[in-house]
Order: structure tokens, then C-alpha cells, then sequence
């Protein structure tokens, strides 16, 4: 009995490995939130440790997805469409690609965070990984989805969650708008190159609240097909 | 020419019998693994049950339901009118016809192929019919019924496992208590198994048996009996909800449980529907054979079906699943499918639905094909997560190949049993 049989028309469920991803996506997003709080004390010893799990989580998340991809072949007949699929494994895979930068820049030029915004700073990196968290309660959301076979009362529940997300990355772009303003008062005080960096990094940690909502966009897209 | 059948009668019998027996056996090895797959391969029946099921209910559908199609493929395909002065080659073309489809099935098994049994048999015949005798021989609208039944019949069970998918997500997945509401609903699943599967069988099957029933009767009876099994299921169902609580499972985990119960209801309405339409791919030959020896020469069309050959074809399928389809039914245990008890039970219903009621109209269809069909009916209601195609197009593909070969195989044995007999 080869693949050819009758039962080998049962193809691999893309569904627990979108999980499995975002997981992993997730869990990077809290070791660079961990990594922060490190660089904001300066501990560097402890930050190049978390920068190491987020270099780990990265490869995890690139193997998931070179798996989805190549489970992915065009004669698939599937409950989602398979170009939604592909576009939320790459918006995905944004999340642990966007956290392993962040890290890298910070730990290569050991990149002190201004004492006085610190504490804002903080806090608008926590909100943004909330963000991620709430993008990753979206697609476990959507794997019961697909168990109960794609519903319209699922499909609300899904569009709440992706609501709240909305309104999650919407507060993620005021705090990054004061932080900015803040910041922005005071950066003559800083080496200029310094300062161009600290952006440049604010722009990313904002960039991962973008994702997580653009996540969201393509799973309400790929559940109503 | 007729003293062949008296002089070799006995030899072309006892052929008759060991070809019918290896393709019965044949069928029993390998084809009821594609039957009984679905039940394993979503978890809902374990190796061991998914055999010991198939033995019992592949055995009852052979031998109570299998008589229809077995007249068709004894004495449907080729017009008996136009051979009556030349019966012995009848014998042979069946002989032969055996003889291919069982080694075509041995062959395609060997290399993995999802060859289907019914259609190596109805080539095999309409190839020595039309090649060996004479094109006029075969009687081509039956033949035509047949091919269209095959185009049918995965588009019915496909249409039929849509419905009852759609209807499991509207009555269950989709509710508030998804488990409560399959507590109460799939009782009448189970209804509807036992129905369909009581209903031919009191129509079709029990004629031989020495029963008769009107269809009023028939349907009466086949409720009695779809409802003893909804009260069997219910009392079954009882028992998954302690499980549950003990266990404190998932939400989903738990009405999975239950479908995985209805699953058990709906592979032995398949295995019986196997048995059914598919027995006969084996036996009907034979039988075309038996009573040809048997009369003398006479092409009796008029009689029916002998019992004790239903039988040789049941034992021969529940030797073959006991000799190596077991081997074949651990290999597609092992394969896991990401098909869930609630959507395999819908496939599993809608193909023994459709192929039972082929066996009621005497259509030999291919189970394996029904099955595809009711499959991708389930994934047009978005019940399965991924379905390879490319797996589709080649089942697909292999029916239409098996025609020509099943055809080219038995032309070439009957030409060799015509010169060693005749």
C-alpha cells in the first residue's frame, strides 16, 4: 500500500502547524519583552541570553514555515484558500524575524535606553506584545473554527477578537506617537547616530503591533473564503 | 460443442470455484481496507475491531444483500439470447474474466495501485464478450447503466455526505453546547444507518433466505430495526458522557467521542454494503458458470442466484481479510488522517448509503470511489482541513486505465481456455 492508496487523500491539515507558528511567534515576542527589561537595566549578560532564545525561536519559526510551504502543493483541495494561507504564514513569520532584529541591533551596539523615557518605553513594548499574544488567541480561535466547520456564529466570535486587536494596535500607535513626541523634546541632549537608531527601533517594536493586526485581517479573510 | 461442458464439467466447475474463491479473497485482502480506512484511519475503530466488524458485517452483506448485483454481473452484461448455441464459451469468457480481474488485483495491489475491483471484472467480461465472441454479444444499454452508475454514484454519495455534514454543523458544531446537542441528534444518524442498511436488505436480500416482504412491510421492519440501533446508540452514548466528565476533556474532544460511537454504526453499514455490491465481483462469474454447468448448456437466465455460492464468495472475502488484510489494515492504520469522527462518519453513511442502494438496483459500483466522492463532498462543506487531488486524479485515473487492461487480459485467457478445452 503506497501513498496512491485511498487514504492518501488525506493531506495534512495546515491548521495545528499555523498554531504551532504563531506559538513559537508569540513565545519570541515574550523573550523580547524580556530582553527590553534587560537592556533597559543595561544587564547585558542577560539580554544576549534572551537574544539567544529569540535567535532559536526565529530558526524554530522558519522550519514550521518551510514546512507549511512545502505541505502546500497546488492540487490541494482545502477548507481556506491556499493564497490566504501562504500570506498569514508570511505575515506571521514577520513576528519572530521582527524581534530578532530588534535584539540584534540593541545588543550589537549595547543601545542604552534614554532614563527618561525608559519607563514609557517599557510599556509601550508590553503593549505591543500584547498585541502579538491577542493575534495568537486569534488563530487558536480559528482552529476551533475550523473543527466546528466554519460557522458564522465562529466567525463573529473571531471578528470580536480581531476588533479588540484593532483597538489594541490602535493604542500601540498613540503610545508610540507620545513616546516619539517625548523623545523627540529631549533627543539634542543624545549622540545623533544614537538617536537615529532609537527611532529606527521604536518603528520596529511598532511594526510587530502592525503585524499582529494584519494577522488578524488574513485570518478573517481566510475563515469567510 | 456442448459435450465440453458435460466431458469437463466438473473441471471447469471446480475452476470456476477456486478463481471465484482467489478473487473473493482477493477483495477480502485488499479491497475492504479502503472500506473499513476510513473508520481506522479517523480512530473510531482500533485494527483489531475494524476486522472483526468487517468480518461479521462483510459476510451478512455478501450473502443477504449481495444476490442483485450478482445477477447483473451473471447474466446482465451479455445477452444470453445471442450465445445459446454456444454456452460453453460463456464458461470460459467468465472463467477468464476471473482469472484477469483477480490477477489485475493482485498485480495493482503489489505496486500500491487503487485499482477497483468492479471495474476489472465488468471490463474483463465486456472484453471477452465483445473481442472473443462477437460485439453483439454484450448487451450494451446495461452496460451503459453500469458506466453511468460509476459517474453517479460518487456524485450522489458526495451530494449526500454535503447534506449530512451541513446538517451536523447546523444541529451540532455550531450550537452553544456542541456535546449536549450531539447527545441528542446522533441517535438519529444512527437511525438512518440502520434504516438504509434494514431497508435493502428486507427489500432485496432475504428472498433466498425463503422471506418475503411488501414495501410497506419492508419499510416498517427496516424502522423497527433503525430504531433498536438509535436505542443501542443512545445507551452507548450514555456511557461517553461519564467518560467525558471523569476525564474532563475539551469541548471539541468530547463530541468527537460521540461521532466516534456513530462511527462504529457507520462502518458496519459500510463493511455491509461492501459486502454487497462487491461479492459479487466475485461470485456473479461463478454463478454464470454454475448454472450453465449445472443445466447442461442451458443459459438459464430465469434462475436465482444459488445460496451456497453467496456463500463461497462470503467465506472467501472473510478468508482474505483474515489471511493478509489484516497486514493491509495496520499499514492503513498507521496512517494517520486528519479525518475527524464527525466528518468521517458522514462519508462513511453517504457511500454505504449510496453503494447499498446500488446493490438494491443491482448497479455494481466501486465502494472505493463512492467513497472519494463522499469525501470531497464532506470538504465542499469545509470539513477537512487538506485533500490531495493529485491522490483524486489517480484513482480516477486507474479506473479508466483498469478497463482496457481488465478487457485486454481476459480476451487473452479466453482465447487460451477456448484452445485448451475446445
Amino acid at each position: 500500500m503506497s501513498n496512491d492508496s485511498f487514504l492518501g487523500m488525506f493531506a495534512k491539515s495546515p491548521f495545528s502547524s499555523l498554531q504551532e507558528h504563531m506559538d513559537v511567534g508569540k513565545r519570541a515576542a515574550i523573550e523580547l519583552q524580556n530582553f527590553l527589561n534587560s537592556a533597559k537595566k543595561s544587564d547585558w549578560d542577560a539580554a544576549s541570553q534572551y537574544r539567544q532564545k529569540i535567535i532559536e525561536l526565529e530558526h524554530a519559526a522558519d522550519g514550521i514555515k518551510n514546512k507549511i510551504r512545502s505541505n502546500l502543493p497546488k492540487f490541494l483541495f482545502m477548507s481556506v484558500s491556499r493564497e490566504d494561507l501562504l500570506d498569514l504564514v508570511y505575515a506571521m513569520d514577520g513576528i519572530p524575524n521582527t524581534a530578532k532584529d530588534i535584539s540584534g541591533i540593541m545588543i550589537g551596539r549595547h543601545m542604552e535606553i534614554p532614563e527618561q523615557v525608559s519607563d514609557q518605553f517599557i510599556s509601550f513594548s508590553n503593549a505591543v506584545i500584547k498585541a502579538s499574544e491577542q493575534a495568537s488567541a486569534a488563530i487558536e480561535k480559528v482552529d476551533e473554527i475550523q473543527k466546528s466547520g466554519f460557522g458564522s456564529r465562529d466567525a463573529v466570535l473571531l471578528q470580536e477578537l480581531v476588533a479588540e486587536l484593532e483597538q489594541l494596535e490602535q493604542e500601540d500607535d498613540e503610545l508610540e506617537a507620545a513616546l516619539r513626541n517625548d523623545f523627540f523634546l529631549i533627543e539634542k541632549g543624545f549622540p545623533p547616530v544614537d538617536v537615529m537608531f532609537f527611532y529606527d527601533i521604536i518603528n520596529r517594536i511598532g511594526s510587530l503591533a502592525d503585524i499582529s493586526q494584519t494577522v488578524g485581517h488574513i485570518l478573517i479573510r481566510l475563515v469567510s473564503k | 460443442m456442448v459435450e465440453v461442458l458435460s466431458e469437463h464439467g466438473h473441471v471447469l466447475l471446480i475452476l470456476g470455484c477456486i478463481f471465484g474463491f482467489f478473487m473473493a479473497w482477493g477483495i477480502g485482502a485488499n479491497d475492504v481496507a479502503n472500506a473499513m480506512g476510513t473508520s481506522v484511519g479517523s480512530r473510531a475503530l482500533t485494527v483489531a475491531q475494524a476486522i472483526l466488524v468487517a468480518c461479521i458485517f462483510e459476510f451478512a452483506g455478501a450473502y443477504l444483500a449481495g444476490g442483485e448485483v450478482t445477477s447483473t454481473i451473471r447474466k446482465g452484461i451479455i445477452d444470453a439470447s445471442v450465445i445459446e448455441e454456444t454456452p460453453e464459451l460463456l464458461v470460459f469468457g467468465m472463467l477468464a474474466a476471473l482469472l484477469s480481474a483477480g490477477i489485475w488485483l493482485l498485480i495493482a495491489s503489489y505496486f500500491g495501485w487503487p485499482v477497483s475491483t468492479t471495474h476489472s471484472i465488468v471490463g474483463a467480461i465486456v472484453g471477452f464478450a465483445a473481442v472473443g465472441i462477437d460485439v453483439d454479444v454484450v448487451y450494451w444499454p446495461k452496460v451503459a447503466s453500469i458506466v453511468a452508475s460509476w459517474v453517479v454514484s460518487p456524485v450522489m454519495a458526495g451530494t449526500i455526505s454535503f447534506l449530512l455534514f451541513t446538517s451536523v454543523k447546523k444541529l451540532i458544531l455550531q450550537k452553544e453546547d456542541p456535546f449536549m446537542c450531539a447527545k441528542r441528534y446522533v441517535p438519529f444518524y444512527m437511525l438512518l444507518a440502520g434504516f438504509v442498511v434494514a431497508m435493502v436488505t428486507f427489500l432485496k436480500g432475504l428472498k433466498h433466505v425463503g422471506l418475503s416482504f411488501t414495501a410497506i412491510e419492508s419499510i416498517a421492519w427496516s424502522l423497527v430495526f433503525g430504531l433498536i440501533i438509535a436505542l443501542l446508540g443512545t445507551l452507548l452514548l450514555q456511557r461517553v458522557d461519564n467518560e467525558i466528565k471523569e476525564k474532563n476533556g475539551t469541548m471539541f474532544d468530547g463530541v468527537e467521542k460521540i461521532f466516534a460511537i456513530l462511527m462504529v454504526f457507520t462502518a458496519c453499514a459500510m463493511a455491509f454494503a461492501h459486502g454487497s455490491n462487491d461479492v459479487a465481483n466475485a461470485i456473479g462469474p461463478l454463478a454464470a458458470i454454475v448454472s450453465v454447468v449445472q443445466s447442461g448448456g442451458e443459459i438459464a437466465a430465469k434462475s436465482v442466484v444459488p445460496p451456497w455460492i453467496l456463500m463461497v464468495g462470503a467465506a472467501g472475502i472473510v478468508l482474505g481479510l483474515a489471511t493478509l488484510g489484516f497486514r493491509v489494515m495496520i499499514t492503513v492504520g498507521r496512517a494517520i488522517t486528519e479525518l475527524t469522527p464527525s466528518r468521517g462518519f458522514a462519508a462513511e453513511l453517504a457511500a454505504a448509503g449510496t453503494v447499498v442502494i446500488a446493490s438494491g438496483t443491482g448497479l455494481p459500483i466501486s465502494t472505493t470511489h463512492t467513497l472519494v466522492g463522499a469525501v470531497l463532498g464532506v470538504g465542499l462543506a469545509r470539513g477537512i482541513g487538506a485533500i490531495n487531488l493529485g491522490v483524486v486524479g489517480k484513482i480516477i485515473l486507474s479506473w479508466i486505465v483498469t478497463l482496457p487492461v481488465g478487457a485486454g487480459l481476459s480476451i487473452l485467457f479466453f482465447f487460451a481456455f477456448k484452445g485448451f478445452f475446445a
